[in-house]
């Protein structure tokens, strides 16, 4: 019944400078499927993914892909096993964007070769297939934010590596940027990539998301599970401390691109109108 | 002796009390002058009029010419604080220094109670002036750049230091040694005057044009300067070295550079290294104007009569 | 900057042009004047004796060398260290490694003084020691970038105020000749150091140059290199030891030569975008040209006197740089 667990989380506690972060955090990650991480500002959430990918330590508890603890795994390979999609960045110096993806196949390069004509090819599937074919020779200091997101996405598909983790990635796109880069992330996620995410997002992240993991403002885990286990009115207002209206519609799928065709249920998250707060 | 000493200090206090009011001090003036030193007023190199009671007892030199100058004078006597570049005459060394001449410590100046400072125009800055002035030091000017103006600051300092006739001597000497300067090189003609080139520095190639005390030497010992008239210190190379092919090369052992007459010599087809015309004269023979440009006058007459006498084939001899 | 990057297979013909360009003209001008086919004749017969073919065998073939070694060492430690700091502005010497030149290169001057090789390898140790300083400060703390500009800013000091203490005791003629020695000078007359210096900077350009991959990431930022797969602690100490000696060989042969570490490849990047596998050559050719060229016009303007090596630098790099920043629009 359960699938191969990519990356498995046990009891995991953090502390920054002697506050602690996350508390007590234990979830598993499957093989294809599509997780997010929510909750409030502050909450740990970027924290959990670098632990996840082993740039901190954890103080309890611990994080292991496979047999390995993460931390004690190399960059390279973690590199080989996950990609990452950066919040957005600046770009002091202008990359032509084919050489920006390029650097998604460092891993894979001999110490006194650049990118061969394989990773050329990577490069170039990785851009169609985020839609950005068309960006491969512009200047990467002049992409707007929606481009630039996509090429920062394309070049962790390069990367190649079996998961995908995207923190925030993005929070600082409009509505349709936004909803063009869930769609991929959906079909991605069918085509067998495992997706690790940190989202505000609720909307779209029931939507995508085969399981949903919960922080509460003190780091602690309130739920995870699927959306409709986790993201019910109780617990929303324990992580985000909003009384939100919970609506559910049946979709049939068609018109995005990569349904399924079957119906589905459809979660839509409504805040309390500001008028209601100031008269309780 | 003691109420003597009394005596001219309240003589003074009432001198400075009288200096206030207006109009007294030039009336009875003449009457008190003759028992106070006299007020003399001097006009320095910057055009500034410098009002001293009677020759100074504690001087300040801060330009290495200048004390070059006053030992030449005999009146090593006032000197209390020179510079650490007052290398000349060596006993200079042993007198207090008050630190560089672009940069002296106005403490140590004034810890000296001088009751003159000397600057050199060109090197102190209008700040140092000020500040000495507000210490109620005063201040002499000088700004030897030429052997005109040299001879006037030998005169000059003589005048101010209460040793004028000394002055005059060191001034005439400098006078006459050019003049007779001036007399054999109209002897021999301009015709056959080589062309030199005055090195300051090697690294890198630093020379000293027409217009500079070096190359107004070089001009009244009867040498022609290779640099563009009007230059003062030009930055060269040894590819000009090597077009302008100078007969005489004068080079200044400096510390901290290696030989440099070695560093012509790489340079066989020079003439002025084929015939042994490389001359090396002590840099403050030329550069700095005190006494001791007599010196650098009779050594640069030198090498332009030698190699006047010097063939290729006699130094080919005497190289091997 | 240009929205695109295309046509960027004629860098390498156009730095080569550049290159060659500023080498012939090195070669031809200067205070003895040469006509082309002189140059050919000469260049065809290098035994041949008399003074066109002393200046141009003895004086300006070992000296367009310097400038050419000089200026590629300089272009392309500045295209590093700007990579590995993210900082377009940063310039190579930014560690301090000046300081340390001038500290070496007075101590030499002030105690030492007699052989013309000890002024360079006492500048070059200086240099190195400073590096080295920066370097124990780095590897102790794991420290950010900020850090390291910080401790080579405080390197830079410490060596400059040790530089003003020394000026009080020593005798101020070597102090003198120190300064002028480390203006930048491309005469000097260390021949017999070129070919040893050129050699160790080839080796540490081709380096450089394998890494391109390596500083393209880098100027994404540490923490995105680092998920990119890079050991960021290990790489980084290897991109500024290696840009470190580059610069510090420069100095030893050249003094402070200012501008071309920093112009050179902001203009590159401009023109052909970051992309480091053209970057490091098309800067390396091209620095070594720039400098080549504005040694050419220093030597000729005021012929027989010449013009510091770095005024034309300056004079000739800005205005250039600030006209490609307005064509490209940023």
């Amino acid at each position: 019944m359960m699938e191969a667990q990519m990356l498995q989380i046990q009891k995991l506690d953090f502390s920054y400078r002697g506050k602690k972060v996350l508390r007590q955090i234990s979830f598993g990650v499957e093989q294809g499927k599509v997780v997010s991480i929510m909750g409030a500002n502050g909450s740990g959430k970027s924290t959990l993914l670098r632990l996840l990918r082993g740039r901190l330590q954890p103080d309890g508890g611990e994080v292991r892909w496979g047999n390995a603890a993460a931390h004690k795994l190399s960059r390279r390979e973690m590199a080989l096993k996950v990609a990452v999609v950066p919040q957005q960045l600046q770009q002091p110096f202008g990359f032509q964007v084919r050489e920006m993806v390029a650097m998604g196949r460092y891993i894979y390069q001999q110490p006194l070769a650049g990118p061969s004509r394989q990773d050329w090819k990577i490069v170039d599937e990785a851009l169609a297939s985020t839609d950005s074919a068309h960006l491969a020779t512009r200047c990467s200091a002049e992409l707007s934010g929606g481009e630039l997101q996509r090429v920062m996405l394309a070049r962790a598909l390069a990367q190649q590596a079996p998961v995908l983790m995207l923190d925030e990635a993005t929070s600082q796109l409009d509505m349709g940027h936004k909803r063009s880069i869930c769609l991929l992330l959906r079909h991605l996620g069918q085509n067998g990539k495992t997706i690790v995410q940190v989202s505000h997002d609720m909307n779209s992240a029931a939507e995508i998301s085969h399981k949903i993991l919960l922080l509460s403002p003190a780091g602690e885990q309130i739920a995870f599970g699927s959306p409709y286990e986790v993201l019910t009115s109780a617990h929303i207002e324990a992580a985000y401390g909003v009384q939100v209206d919970i609506q559910r519609y049946l979709s049939t799928g068609g018109g995005t691109g990569g349904g399924t065709g079957e119906s589905t249920e459809i979660l839509r998250f409504l805040p309390q109108p500001l008028t209601s707060r100031s008269t309780p | 002796m003691h109420s003597n000493r009394h005596l001219s200090l309240i003589l003074m206090f009432v001198c400075g009390l009288l200096a206030w009011v207006p109009g007294v001090w030039s009336g009875s003036g003449s009457a008190i002058a003759a028992s106070i030193p006299a007020q003399v007023t001097h006009t320095d190199a910057l055009g500034r009029q410098v009002q001293l009671d009677g020759a100074p007892q504690r001087v300040v030199s801060l330009v290495p010419s200048v004390t070059e100058t006053i030992y030449a004078l005999g009146a090593q006597g006032l000197l209390v604080g020179v510079t650490d570049f007052c290398n000349y005459p060596p006993q200079a060394q042993n007198k207090q220094s008050v630190g560089a001449y672009d940069s002296p410590s106005i403490e140590a100046i004034a810890m000296l109670r001088p009751d003159l400072v000397i600057i050199a125009a060109d090197m102190a800055t209008p700040a140092l002036l000020q500040t000495l002035l507000e210490l109620d030091i005063p201040v002499y000017s000088v700004y030897p750049r030429s052997l005109k103006a040299t001879i006037e600051m030998q005169r000059n300092l003589g005048a101010v230091l209460g040793y004028a006739e000394a002055g005059a001597t060191l001034a005439s000497q400098l006078e006459q040694a050019i003049a007779q300067l001036n007399q054999e090189v109209n002897q021999t003609g301009v015709e056959t005057s080589p062309r030199v080139l005055l090195t300051i520095m090697l690294e890198p190639l630093v020379i000293a044009g027409t217009d500079t005390l070096p190359g107004e030497m070089l001009a009244c010992a009867g040498g022609v300067n290779v640099a563009t008239p009007g230059s003062r210190y030009p930055m060269w190379n040894m590819e000009s070295v090597l077009a302008f092919d100078p007969d005489i090369i004068i080079v200044s052992p400096h510390p901290g550079t290696s030989s440099p007459r070695d560093f012509f010599l790489r340079f066989k087809q020079l003439r002025a290294v084929q015939q042994g015309n490389v001359v090396e004269i002590p840099a403050d023979w030329l550069q700095r104007p005190g006494p001791r440009i007599i010196k650098g006058l009779e050594a640069l007459r030198q090498a332009i009569t030698d190699a006047a006498t010097h063939t290729p084939e006699k130094i080919d001899a005497t190289q091997h | 900057m240009q929205p695109s990057i295309r046509h960027t297979y004629l860098w390498l013909p156009l730095c080569l042009l550049f290159l060659g360009g500023a080498v012939v003209a090195g070669l031809i001008y200067g205070t003895v004047p040469l006509t082309p086919s002189e140059l050919v004749d000469i260049l065809l017969h290098p035994q041949s004796s008399g003074l066109k073919s002393t200046v141009v065998w003895q004086l300006r073939l070992p000296r367009v060398g310097l400038a050419a070694l000089v200026g590629m060492a300089l272009a392309v430690s500045g295209t590093v260290f700007q990579a590995v700091l993210r900082n377009p502005l940063a310039d190579p010497y930014i560690l301090g490694v000046s300081g340390g030149a001038a500290l070496g290169a007075v101590l030499a001057l002030t105690f030492f003084s007699v052989q013309s090789y000890v002024v360079p390898s006492l500048a070059f140790s200086g240099a190195l020691l400073a590096l080295f300083l920066v370097y124990l400060v780095a590897r102790a703390h794991q420290a950010a970038t900020h850090t390291l500009i910080l401790a080579g800013v405080m390197v830079g000091s410490l060596c400059t105020a040790m530089l003003m203490f020394l000026l009080l005791y020593a005798p101020a003629d070597p102090m003198r000749n120190a300064l002028f020695w480390l203006a930048g000078n491309l005469a000097r007359g260390e021949e017999r150091w070129l070919p040893y210096g050129a050699g160790v900077c080839m080796i540490l350009v081709l380096l450089l140059w394998s890494r391109a991959g390596l500083l393209d990431v880098f100027t994404q930022g540490e923490d995105v290199a680092a998920d990119l797969g890079v050991d960021i602690g290990r790489e980084r100490m290897f991109l500024f030891c290696a840009a470190g000696l580059l610069v510090a060989i420069a100095v030893a042969l050249a003094g402070l030569v200012g501008f071309v570490g920093l112009v050179v490849p902001h203009a590159i990047r401009l023109l052909w975008g970051a992309g480091h596998t053209r970057l490091i050559p098309a800067a390396a050719i091209v620095g070594a040209g720039f400098l080549v060229g504005a040694d050419a016009i220093a030597r000729t303007v005021l012929a027989p006197a010449e013009v510091p090596v770095g005024v034309v630098t300056a004079l000739v790099g800005a205005p250039f740089f600030l006209y490609l920043l307005r064509l490209r629009g940023r």
